[in-house]
Parts: structure tokens; sequence; C-alpha cells
């Protein structure tokens, strides 16, 4: 049998400062016809360059292909002419789906100029038909309204939407490979399962091979039939998902799965303090909607509506939710970045929203926080002892000599050299970026430090290092943290508690142990049932929530998860379901957990009451 | 002892950072040829006094004699109708331009960069006072603001210096707001809000430091807008008084002999040009060097 | 939409307003007497006081800003020091003279400039791409003034081809009715026919054209060009092409349209520029306008001319700015 596609001995070079690396060195890929073949790289392993490179897009200077094949076919496309790929090849064969759904669409124009356009260059069809072609392929990739959504342009649509044109066009085409580069990127994990099951489901109607480029390993195995580890620009392995899962060679692949299969640690060790450290009362914070030069008076956003939790010390909270489900906006609010709309926060015994400007400096110090992507959130133009030094500055008076001394210990204590202390953040890679970051924090001793993300724009491999750090910290400085993640690993890993937040509601919170095993809430189970894990077999297994998370602008009313529950009841529109506790401290908030559902079990209570009761 | 220590460290990676962006610079040939001549205008302005081959000429000597005399080997631009030599003339004017120039934008800094900062990171209603107030200064012609000061103050090199400065600030305001407002939203101000980092520290601290290289660009740029305008507003009277050799002046007085001694105008002219043009080929580049987009790689 | 252009024009009046207020400032600092200018130089002190009666000068500072203002609504610009006449009649006569230069000039820019950048854009790094960098650099970094002695130096004094200054020859003024629709003679020969006037005005412009327009062309290539080449670098535009449409069709239309509004912004201010230029290009080939009318306003202290000048010159600014505006938001991506 004729191989429909394959890369031989690929070699791409780029030009740098230092010299000349090679970028891309794939000694093989072969794909079969029909198949879906995934390829699993993290940024910067070359991952685009290869697409680009085998539709002929590749920038060339900088990029330069130095030898190897691209056959598809039986044709190798490194050797035709670019007039032959753009008449033949592009959109008429191979068709692309790129990572950024916003920036693939072209804002000047609608949504349905763009497809007409793709479908008449490479189908004949009259204006007309075209526009038929295109409404019909709209209506395919499960959009509803294509007449309206025609008439949008880009910025009108959701990214799960602008994801879905992008999957329309490329069919559009009638390409018959489609090369999808981390499709899924950027949208939230709901939003996720029912694109890739949306994409697996065209691929059998439309009969098409499928090129699946994602970092995410769990991802492509729960999509793939066949996939090869990318890594440092050459593949190290390749083969059938559960041939290269169950039977790893390569430690980069061991290292993966145990990444994405870590259990959690013990906690066993850990003392349960009955002593609260922070509580948070009724706490809102809603944005005024400002629409350019007009401020309409009474249009809020409610990002954080009426939320309580409460926090010991010594513990570990996991904050899960998707985009916009308000769990920055609680913790910044917290940390009295915004100005709160209503409630308390009261740490350590001070309620933080009526504290003098002075009191609230001190207090502040003792919160501190790591951001998510360790290459923004340090000062490019500070050395680290200036950044590192920052917190001591403000609250603290140290002379140079001290101060230098201290810093050279907070350094050590993360894991990095002295020398460090002199360096620009540039020189430093994401996880040792991360490491400067967690020393800032801990630069003034606090007690509670908040942890956004601090994984989750790191490699994999510094990524369990970077868990294993702040584990260790947290019960060497005995130490308070609030983890935000979207990955539950991570916070399966590290929490306690688990709080679960859904536009700007607390559905369900309790021990992580508990709420993993036995989720409640609607939410909570499509939630977890949507990620992808290595477990999981084909995207089949995936659970999706339809529809889009409705704006925080005007959020139902009733339970705010009911516009998209499976499961919803008439009751569920009109009433705002009360936080109920189910078994041993797990709350959830759910018309569903009746007294008749849940037995003997069923305990009323009110949230606040609960907190009352402890304190 | 220590703090020494101290400074010599931190140098070194500032160190490396300039030599990474000179070979930058280099890669391009124009912009390396720029970046020579830049290098060498410089020069001789700091050495003008000692360099021209006739220093007396500088002022307002006159030598009947050698009245407008075509370039030759003894006068290589030729002399003007006091029989001063061009090149002499020509040659100190660099000092003259670049000194004029590099004041002006400095004041203009001055005043545009903090008031950008300002305005960027605390918004409300100090931007749109600061901001307002920039429009307003931005719909005057700059030409025609240099011409209003300096008529009220009367026509002097410092009074061109302070008009040039007054028209060009509320251009760095508005690059350095704009770059304010999108550096509010990195994580590391947020970060320092975090820690409880004044903002006096935060703008002057984090926000400024960030803004230099879109402000360089900006300002090297300017420059050669700079002297341009300079020799503009003395050509047109507004600017050097005699005799100093300001070439915009020098151009101005020409024309009364200019059909029978081209030299007298066109070497002066020339000397902008070049000067203007380095500016302008040395902005490029840097524009395409510091630009994120192209740095990337 | 009209909510925004509203609010623009509004902000407008208000930067206007601070413009007055700084000019009128600026005109009362001037260390001399107004009412002395007005009178002339023999005259008594008695004279000078009724004078300053007369002008309204005897009277608050604050109140005569308020009556300037008012006559200001009313288009009254006050009177010329020098020549006792209207400010706005005298602007009148001679702004045709230098909108029809600046006019002429910006459509230079527009026709040259524009294919000039995308054409440097498409050539990316190749010689000719040079070359126009080269071109329009060197445009941007030329002294206007110089420019036009050193035209004047070639093509009069040494080709003897082209006229020296002026807008008509002696001769065709005398022969000639000059027909007065707009004030700009090219226009109003051509539509009267008189093709003898029209010819001698062409060759009247041609210098002084050149000369104004050499800066917005380098301008507006320069701009066009880096305006171009980020949006080639979007991923709509790789992913345009992996979709497989025609290079042409990418360049013409996907990538065009999106460098629409910053080239437009650049027009605009390019045409403020040429607006400035003209004051230094007029002096030097005589062209009977603005700056011209300024220059002379200047060296006697007429303030009321200087004034009027300035605020025609911020009303012009700020008009084109607003229309920069305007441009920025007729993109979709910009919600109003």
């Amino acid at each position: 049998m004729k191989t429909y596609f394959e890369v031989k001995n690929l070699k791409i070079n780029n030009q740098t400062f230092e010299g000349v690396p090679t970028v891309l060195d794939i000694d093989h890929i072969e794909i079969q016809r029909g198949k879906t073949y995934g390829i699993v790289g993290e940024s910067g392993s070359g991952k685009t360059v290869l697409a680009l490179s085998i539709l002929g897009l590749l920038q060339c200077p900088p990029g330069e292909i130095e030898s190897g094949e691209i056959v598809f076919e039986g044709e190798n496309l490194l050797k035709t002419s670019n007039r032959y790929m753009e008449q033949s090849i592009r959109g008429k064969k191979i068709a692309m789906i790129f990572q950024d759904p916003m920036s693939t669409l072209n804002p000047v124009f609608t949504v349905g100029y763009q497809i007409i356009q793709v479908i008449r260059k490479n189908q004949r069809l009259s204006e007309k038909g075209a526009y038929k072609k295109a409404v019909e392929m709209i209506k395919t990739v499960k959009l509803p309204d294509a007449e309206d959504i025609m008439k949008k342009y880009p910025h009108q649509l959701s990214g799960g939407q602008r994801q879905r044109v992008i999957i329309a066009m490329a069919l559009a085409c009638g390409a018959e490979l489609i090369i999808a580069d981390e499709p899924t990127r950027n949208l939230d994990v709901t939003i996720q399962a029912s694109i890739l099951k949306t994409l697996k489901e065209l691929q059998k109607k439309f009969h098409v091979t499928i090129l699946f480029i994602a970092n995410n390993l769990s991802l492509v195995s729960t999509f793939c039939d066949e996939l090869a580890i990318l890594y440092k620009g050459k593949i190290i392995e390749h083969g059938r998902v559960r041939d290269v899962l169950r039977n790893p060679q390569h430690d980069y692949t061991k290292l993966l799965i145990r990444s994405i299969t870590k259990d959690t640690l013990s906690k066993d060790k850990r003392k349960e303090s009955k002593e609260v450290l922070l509580e948070v009362k009724e706490l809102k914070k809603y944005f005024p909607v400002k629409k350019k030069f007009s401020k309409k008076e009474g249009v809020w956003v409610k990002a954080v509506d009426e939320v309580d939790l409460t926090i010991h010390k010594g513990e570990v909270v996991g904050i899960v939710g998707e985009s916009g489900c308000g769990k920055s906006t609680l913790v910044n609010t917290i940390l009295n970045l915004h100005q709160p709309t209503g409630g308390q926060v009261i740490f350590d015994g001070n309620n933080m929203f009526t504290l003098k400007k002075n009191e609230l400096r001190k207090v502040r110090k003792d919160i501190q926080i790591v951001f998510q992507d360790p290459y923004w959130s340090l000062n490019p133009r500070w050395l680290v002892k200036d950044i590192v030094a920052e917190p001591i500055k403000v609250h603290r008076n140290l002379d140079e000599k001290s101060l230098l001394k201290r810093i050279e210990e907070l350094l050590e204590m993360v894991g990095l050299p002295k020398e460090a202390a002199f360096k620009y953040p540039h020189e430093f890679s994401g996880g040792q970026r991360q490491r400067i970051a967690i020393a800032r924090s801990l630069a003034v001793n606090p007690k509670l430090v908040v942890l956004d993300e601090p994984t989750s724009s790191i490699d994999v491999l510094s990524q369990a290092q970077i868990l294993d750090l702040l584990d260790d910290l947290r019960e060497r400085l005995e130490l308070t943290n609030i983890l935000i993640s979207h990955d539950l690993s991570v916070v399966n890993y590290m929490s306690d508690r688990i709080i679960i937040m859904y536009l700007g509601k607390i559905v369900e919170y309790g021990r992580s142990v508990e709420v993993f095993k036995n989720p409640l809430h609607p939410y909570t189970q499509a939630l977890f049932n949507s990620i992808p894990d290595i477990e999981k077999e084909g995207v089949e297994s995936l659970a999706t929530i339809e529809g889009n998370v409705p704006s925080a602008i005007n959020p139902p009313l009733g339970c705010r998860f009911h516009t998209r529950c499976p499961k919803v009841m008439e009751i569920c529109k009109e009433q705002l379901p009360e936080m109920k506790c189910i078994e041993n401290d797990h709350y959830a908030a759910c018309f569903l957990l009746t007294k008749e559902e849940l037995g003997k079990k069923e305990v009323y209570l009110d949230i606040n009451k609960s907190h009352k009761d402890k304190s | 002892m220590l703090s020494k220590l101290v400074s010599i460290e931190t140098l070194k990676p500032k160190l490396k950072e300039m030599r990474f962006l000179l070979y930058l610079l280099q890669k391009n040939k124009l912009t390396k040829l720029a970046l020579y001549v830049a290098v060498g205008l410089f020069l001789v302005a700091l050495l003008a006094p000692f360099i021209v081959p006739y220093a007396s000429h500088i002022r307002d000597e006159a030598n009947p004699s050698n009245k407008l005399l075509p370039p030759s080997k003894e006068f290589f631009f030729g002399t003007d109708e006091l029989g001063r030599d061009v090149f002499s003339r020509v040659l100190y004017g660099t000092r003259i331009s670049l000194n004029t120039a590099v004041l002006s934008v400095g004041l203009a800094l001055l005043i545009g960069v903090p008031l950008g900062a300002i305005a960027g990171t605390i918004g409300g209603w100090i931007d749109e006072v600061i901001m307002r107030i920039t429009d307003i200064f931005l719909s005057f012609p700059p030409l025609l603001l240099a011409i209003a000061i300096v008529s009220v103050m009367g026509p002097s090199l410092q009074n061109t210096m302070l008009a040039i400065a007054l028209s060009w600030w509320p251009w760095y305001t508005r690059l350095v707001r704009g770059q304010a407002i999108s550096l509010k939203e990195r994580k590391f101000i947020q970060a320092a809000e975090a820690i409880g980092t004044s903002s006096y520290k935060i703008i002057f601290g984090h926000i400024v430091p960030n803004t230099i290289s879109p402000v360089i660009v900006q300002a090297s740029m300017d420059m050669g807008g700079v002297i341009l305008t300079i020799a503009s507003l003395s050509f047109l009277g507004l600017g050097a008084k005699a005799p100093t050799p300001e070439w915009g002046l020098m151009i101005s007085t020409s024309r009364n002999y200019f059909l029978n001694a081209w030299w007298y105008s066109v070497f002066p002219g020339l000397a902008i040009f070049v000067t203007v043009l380095v500016f302008n080929l040395l902005g490029d580049g840097f524009r395409e060097i510091l630009d994120p987009k192209t740095r990337k790689n | 939409m009209g909510s925004y252009i509203r609010k623009r024009l509004i902000l407008g009046l208000i930067v206007l307003l601070g413009v007055v207020t700084i000019t009128f400032t600026i005109a009362r600092v001037i260390p001399s007497d107004p009412a002395a200018k007005w009178v002339g130089p023999r005259a008594t002190q008695e004279q000078i006081q009724e004078a300053r009666i007369e002008l309204g000068l005897d009277k608050p500072l604050i109140v005569q800003f308020g009556v300037y203002l008012q006559n200001l609504i009313k288009g009254d610009l006050g009177y010329s020091l020098r020549t006792h006449q209207p400010v706005s009649k005298e602007l009148a006569a001679f702004i045709p003279a230098t909108l029809e230069l600046v006019l002429l000039s910006f459509l230079f820019a527009v026709i040259i400039g524009v294919p000039l950048g995308i054409y440097s854009a498409k050539k990316k790094d190749r010689l000719l791409d040079h070359i126009s960098r080269l071109f329009s650099i060197g445009a941007v970094s030329l002294p206007t003034f110089w420019v036009a002695l050193f035209f004047q130096l070639i093509f009069y004094s040494r080709l003897g081809i082209l006229p020296l200054g002026g807008r008509l020859s002696t001769e065709i003024t005398v022969m000639f009715d000059i027909p007065e629709i707009t004030g700009m003679i090219l226009f109003d020969s051509a539509v009267t026919g008189q093709w003898e006037i029209f010819k001698d005005a062409l060759m009247h412009m041609v210098l002084p054209c050149i000369t104004i327009a050499l800066y917005p062309i380098g301008l507006v290539a320069r701009m066009t060009r880096s305006a171009l080449l980020e949006v080639l670098n979007e991923d709509y535009i790789t992913a345009a092409r992996s979709y497989g449409l025609k290079e042409n069709k990418v360049l013409w239309s996907y990538a065009l349209k999106n460098t629409l509004g910053p080239t437009a912004i650049v027009l605009t201010l390019s045409l403020g520029y040429t607006l400035v230029n003209t004051f230094l290009v007029e002096a030097i080939y005589s062209w009977p306008g603005l700056g011209n009318y300024v220059a002379t306003a200047v060296v006697t202290l007429d303030y009321p001319a200087i004034m009027g000048a300035t605020i025609f010159s911020a009303i012009c600014y700020v008009t084109l700015n607003i229309v920069a505006d305007i441009i920025i938001a007729l993109d979709p991506r910009v919600r109003l």
C-alpha cells in the first residue's frame, strides 16, 4: 500500500544570535489515510515549524530547509513550486487549523465573506452556490443560526464559535488532510471537549486524515490513533497510542506520563489546624460595564457574587473553575488589589476593608502571590536581586549588606545559586524564573501565599519540581496556600480542600479526596469528565456541556448553571440553590441534592451557620 | 568595598545587553553605516573648536579679500560674503545643531515621560486632564507654536530649544502613556502592587524603565526632525543669531548670494541633510531591532 | 457611532478653546503695545490712549477674552494692526493659495507614497525595497527651505525652464482677467477654460509643489510599508495562504484592508505637516499664501493676524485629528 503522508529525514535550521541551531530534525513520520496522528511537544519543540513547512509557508529566512522530503500522495511537497502549492495543495488537499482562533480570522471581514472566499478558491461554485455551501458548513460544525453567523465579524463570536468557524473553513475547502495545531489551546475544557467531539465526528463524515499537534499528552492520547513525541526538534518515540503509554521507551516520555498520572501527596502528615487564618464573608465584586464614553448606570459584571469561604492555618485550598468563573477576581479582591463591592474579608483577625492605609500595608506583608506566567511577572529590566528585594525594601529597613545576605538565603531556599542575584530574568528558564517569583513572595515571611496557576506555563520537566518545592516550603515555613489552577491533577496533588466555582459563585467545596471521589454538583461532574486523561479512550468518553458560559453581565436567574445543566429542573430557573452540607464537610449548591436522594446523610445547613459553629 | 563589588557585578549584564543591541544594529549594513557616521558627528561636535581649519572664522571676523571664493584646496567649501571659511563654519555648526537638538529632546523627555507614565499608570481624572492638555499642545502645528513662543521671548537659540521642547513633549507623553497602560496589565506590576510598593516607585521604578526602548527609538527618530526644525526656525530668523555658524542661518544669509555662490548654500544644506538622514536611519534601525515582533527570533 | 462622533466633536471644541486661550495669553505677553501699533509710530500719547479705548484694551483681560471669544463665534477675528482690515477677510484672501498648494502636494503624497510603500513591502529586502526605503528616508531628511533654494538654483538660474516664484507671471496678470471662483487659480482657470492661465499657473506650481510633497511622500511610503509588513506577519494572513488563497488576493484584499486605518492616519497627519511646511516654502517662492501672511505678521507683531492664522491652523489640525479618529472607529474591531 502506498503511504499517504510521509516525512523523511527533514532538517530545518533557524538563524539566531548564537550560530545556527537546528530546529527540526525528524527521521520519519508516516500517516495512513483516514487515521489520526498526534504529535506531542512542548512550546519551542518545533511543532508549528513542522506544520508550516508541510504547507510550504515557513518564512525563509530566518528558516531554512536543509534537507529531507515531505511526501504527500507520492509527491515531494518540498520540491514543488509555490504556485503549484497555492493552486493544488493548500486548501484543496491540505488545510490547517491554527491554535489561536482570534488571530486566524481576519478581523475586518465578516465570517461569511471569509468562508465564501475560501470555497470559491477551491471549488467551482457561483457566488450563490458558495454562500449556500458556507451556510451548510456552518451548520455542519454545529453552530446555531448559521445565516446570522455569516454576517458577524470574528470579534463578535466566542472563542469556541470561532474555532468552529475555522474548522468549517478547513472542511469547506474539501481538504483531505487537516493539520490541527493546538486547536483547543486557550479554550475552556468543557468547550474543548465539545470541539474535539465535533472534529472527530466530522473526520468520520468527511473521511479526512488529521495530523493533530498539541503540548498535552492526555489530549493527544484521547484524540489520536497514533502518536509521536517531539522533544527538542526530534521525534524520540512513536507508535500506537496504547503501546506508547503502556510501554514508554524514552526517559522523557516516561517523565511526561508520570507528570500527568501523579498521585496525590501524602497529606496525612499535615496537621489539621482549627485556627482560622482567612475568612471571606458574602464577598461581592461587581465591575461597572463601561461602554466607551458612556457609563450606563446599573449594568454590572458580577465577577464574584456573595462568596463565603474559610481557610485554616497550614492548609492548601484549591480553587477550580473555567475562565470567567471569577477565581482570579476572588483572589485579587482578597488581596485588596480590587475594591470590593460588598462583604468582608477577615485575615488573621483583621478586617481587610476597614483597615487604615498604614495598617493595611502591614497586613499585606503577610499575604503574597505567585503568578502564573513567570515571563511576565518579573520586571525584565531589574536584576534578580532587586526583584527579590522589592518586598523587603517596602516593608523593612535593612542595610545593603544584610539585604544581600537575605537575598542569597532566599535564593538558596528556592534552589537557585547565589550568583543568580546578579542576572536578569531573561537569563533563566521558565522553571527558574518561577523559583525567583517564589523567592520574592517569601521574602517578607508571609503567612498566606496565593499560587495563581503556578505551573501552567512552564515545561513539564520543571512542573513536578516546582510543585515539590512549593510543598516543601509550605511545610518548612508553615505557610498556608490558596492554589488556583485549571489543571485538576495539580489541584488534586497539592490541596487539602477544593472549591469549584462557576460564574462568580461557589458551586461545591469540600475535602479534595471527597470531591474527587464523589463530585456532587452536575457542573463539577461535567468538568471532571470533560478533561482528557490517558485513562480515557477516544473523545467519545469525554463529557461535554452544551452551550457557552453565559455572560456575567446578566447572570441567569436561579441557579447560574441552569442554562447548560443536563439535569435542569423548573425550580433551577427560578430559585438560587443554597449551599448544603452533604457529608463530612462536603458542600454543594444544587436542588438535586434533596432529602429523598440523599437519604439520611442530608443535613440542611446554611454555610454561614457552619462557619459560626466552627469558630 | 562590598557595594563597589555590587556595582561592577550590576554593570556586567547591562554591558552584555548593550553588546547584544550593538550586534543587532550591525546586522543591517545601512544602520551600521549610520551608527558610525553618527558617532563621527558627535566626535566632530565635541572636538569642533580644535579641528576646524580656521577657528577665528567661527566668529564675526571679516576677510574682505577672500569673500565668496569657490571651493578650493585652501577652502574646501569656499568662503562666504565676509570671506570666512564655509567648511570651518559647517563643521562647527555640527556642534551647535547637535547640542541644541540633544538639549531640546532631553527637555521634552523630561517633561513628557513622567507625565505620560503618571497619566497611564494612575488613570482616572489625572489621566483625563493630562491628556487634554496634551491634545491642546498637539493641535498647534509645532512650527507655529515655536514661532509664537519665540515671538514672545525674542529670537535666540535658548528660546528655540524651549519652543521645540514645548511642542515635542506631548508626543512622548502619548507614547509613554500607551506603554504604561499596557505595562500595567503585566503581572510584575500587579506583583508590586500586591507587595505594597508605592505608586511613586511603581511609576518610576517599574513603568518608566520598561518604556525606555520605545522612547529611545522615538527620541532618536525625533533628533532628525528637531535638527530640521532648529534649522527652519533659524532660517526664518527665529533661532540662532549672527555670527553663530548655525546651518539654517547660514542658508538664510546665503539666499542673497545664491545665484552666484552656490557653495555657500549647498554645503550647509548637505550638512543638515546628512545629519538628519543619519538619525532617521538610526531610528529606523533601532525600531526594527527593538520591535518585539522581530526580536522574538 | 453618532454619539461617538458627537463626543469627539465636543472634545475637539474643548481643545480649540484651549488653543484660543493659549494664543490669547501669548499675544498679551508680547512686549509690545497693540494700541501704539494701531495708530502708527508718529502718534501722540492721546491718540494711543484713544486707540486703546477703541480697541477695548482698557478693559480687564478677562473681559477682553470674553469679547474675543464672542466675536470668534461670529467669525470675527478682529482687525489687523498693520492694514486695519478685518483679519478674517485677509485670511480668506490668502488661504486659497495655500490650500491649492497643500491639496496638490497631498495628492502627490497619496499617489506616489502609498504605492511605493506597498511595493516596498511586497518586495521586502530586495534591491527595489532598499532603493525605495532610502528614497523615502532621504525625502523626510531634506530641509524643505534648502530644497526650495536648490530647485530655484537649478531650474530657474541654471536651466531657465521654470519661474523663480509667485503664482503667475506678470504678463499673464496684465493680459488676462484672472477668474475668481474658489481662489485656486488652477481650478478656476480650468473650469473657465482659460488654458493660457492654467499653463502659467501650473508652471509656477511645479517647484513649490514638489518641494512640499517630498516630505509627505517619504512619510507615507515608510508608514505604509511598515503597516503592511506588520499585517503580513499576522496569523490570519498565514491562514489565508494555508487555505490556498492567491497571493494577490491575500495582499490586495486581506492584508491591505487591515492597513487602511494606519495609512489613513498617516495621510491626515502628513496633511498637517504639509500645511506647516508651506510656511517655509511660501517665503522662498514668494507664494502669496497663509505662510507669507504669517511671516509678515510675525515680523510686524501684528497679533490679531497671528492669532487668526494660528486658530485657523489649529482648526485644520483638530479636524484632521477627528477625521483620523473616525477612520479608526470605522474598523469593526473597535466597539463603540
